[in-house]
């Protein structure tokens, strides 16, 4: 049932002219990070409070959302919001990454390739790719205006000097159409080829960071490597051992006390639909065993 | 006032902008690409319909407005602008979040509006700019940049090339600059200051 108490979406107008203002200027500078008045939302700071209020802006009646956290449909966050959008805006929800006209992510971008009619809102933590090597926010502004991001490389490098190569596996940074380096929120660097090229429009919103900002369609992005030690994204030495797909995101499960594990696309939806034989293959009761 | 300025404005608010940013969104995401776009809002002269669902979805309390030519206080556009979005019609280009421009040869030099600062270029004025027609244009200009997978030709009507030079020069200090978006009778186009301009034939 939809609460008469709230508008279309849970915000009011007002709030969505604002962050609509900003979503557009943020389209207009790609990778810059436009700040917004961002408000309390009925969830706690780091739940998608700033993922939430630029779905909630772009959401409209006749849209299809799905929502995903680690790329799982089924997990606490992602039901929690399909289900928020259910009540407050009625749209249809759906699984199915190709019926999605907006997807909201959290720390994943799905295996099926986006498609031109589709939004993909990312929650982000951390907006700025720079705080944890200069904690002012005036610093690290001047540090954009000028394309001073040569901490960013040190930093790398460091990474390099410690490890042998660059241990940075998540929220890898990316360097976005040759002007800002951008935090793409902390999806396995698996993804970020994902982000380049993209044929859909990716928003960001940063709730308690306030922030938001944006990659175009066929914008490009690069991650930021060196020459020597060029970007290479995760490889996994199996397949997946429910649906036996390669070349995707896989998750570790622990199947018992006795170091047994399996590995298994992360991204729900792609793994049930890549499933050989249904629900009911040996590997899937051997899953639901193990749970 | 007249009764004029009372009427004429979205009969859903809540769904007709929301329809209408994702028509903004879509240009500003895919620069050039004529976006199909009915009129919702009846304003009066000379506003299009179309500059009147944007002044709708976008306007408010917060966005002084910039109109080109000059508005009168007392003109059925500025009150009906105030009365349907509480934006104010403001007389300073300096002060502009939006500009609405319905007649090209009014247009003051871009460098009149907010370009932003180099730490914050968002804080840079939009305009909305009246064209006859988005095709058809005797003057055409190739753009690329984000949002274009390949060069994507442009040539809305009116526009000739003195325009388009200040809008080069507009791409030439990315990333601050003004953004924009044209408007004809039932379509709107986009060219963000991320979009870079080439005039044919130059």
């Amino acid at each position: 049932m939809i609460s008469a108490a709230y508008n279309f979406a849970y915000l009011d107008e007002q709030t969505k002219r604002m962050i609509r203002r900003a979503i557009l200027k943020a389209v207009a500078i790609p990778g810059y990070q436009v700040p917004f008045a961002s408000r309390e939302m009925p969830m706690p700071y780091g739940w998608g409070t700033g993922g939430v209020q630029v779905t909630a802006a772009v959401l409209g009646p006749d849209d299809v959302l799905k929502v995903i956290d680690q790329g799982a449909d089924d997990t606490t966050n992602a039901v929690a919001i399909r289900g928020f959008f259910e009540k407050t805006a009625r749209v249809r929800t759906t699984t199915a990454t190709a019926e999605a006209t907006v997807i909201q992510t959290r720390h994943r971008i799905p295996e099926e390739p986006l498609t031109a009619g589709q939004i993909l809102v990312y929650q982000v933590p951390i907006p700025e790719p720079l705080r944890f090597l200069e904690p002012r926010e005036t610093e690290t502004r001047k540090m954009h205006a000028l394309t001073e991001y040569g901490l960013m490389h040190v930093k790398l490098y460091e990474d390099i000097a410690r490890h042998g190569h660059i241990a940075t596996t998540y929220a890898y940074p990316v360097h976005v159409a040759g002007r800002y380096v951008m935090d793409p929120s902390p999806i396995p660097k698996f993804d970020n080829p994902k982000m380049n090229d993209c044929e859909a429009l990716q928003l960001f919103g940063a709730g308690r960071e306030k922030r938001i900002y944006a990659i175009p369609p066929h914008t490009e992005v690069v991650s930021l490597d060196f020459e020597d030690h060029p970007f290479r994204v995760q490889e996994f030495a199996e397949p997946c051992a429910l649906c036996g797909s390669t070349g995707v995101y896989l998750d570790e499960v622990i199947l018992d006390d006795r170091g047994g594990r399996m590995f298994v696309c992360s991204d729900t939806d792609y793994c049930t639909s890549h499933r050989p034989s249904g629900p009911d293959d040996q590997s899937a009761a051997e899953w639901e065993n193990a749970r | 006032m007249s009764s004029l300025s009372y009427s004429g404005g979205f009969a859903e608010p809540v769904f007709a902008a929301q329809a209408a940013f994702r028509a903004v969104l879509d240009a500003f995401a895919r620069p050039g690409n004529v976006i199909s776009k009915p009129a919702e809002t009846r304003p009066p002269e000379p506003f299009l319909g179309v500059t009147g669902d944007l002044l709708c979805t976008l306007a408010d309390t917060d966005t002084p407005v910039f109109l080109a030519p000059l508005a009168d206080e007392d003109s059925a556009a500025a009150a009906w602008l105030r009365f349907h979005t509480g934006a104010e019609v403001t007389r300073d280009a300096s002060r502009a979040v939006f500009a609405v421009c319905t007649s090209l040869k009014a247009l003051p030099a871009l460098s009149q509006f907010p370009q932003g600062t180099a730490e914050y270029p968002d804080r840079s004025t939009t305009l909305i700019l009246q064209v006859e027609s988005l095709e058809g244009g005797e003057t055409q200009v190739l753009l690329s940049g984000p949002g274009l997978a390949q060069e994507r030709p442009f040539a809305p009507k009116g526009l000739a090339e003195p325009f388009w030079h200040e809008v080069a020069r507009n791409n030439g200090q990315y990333p601050r600059g003004v953004d924009f978006l044209f408007v004809s009778a039932s379509a709107i186009a986009g060219v963000p200051r991320s979009t870079k301009i080439q005039l044919q034939g130059a």
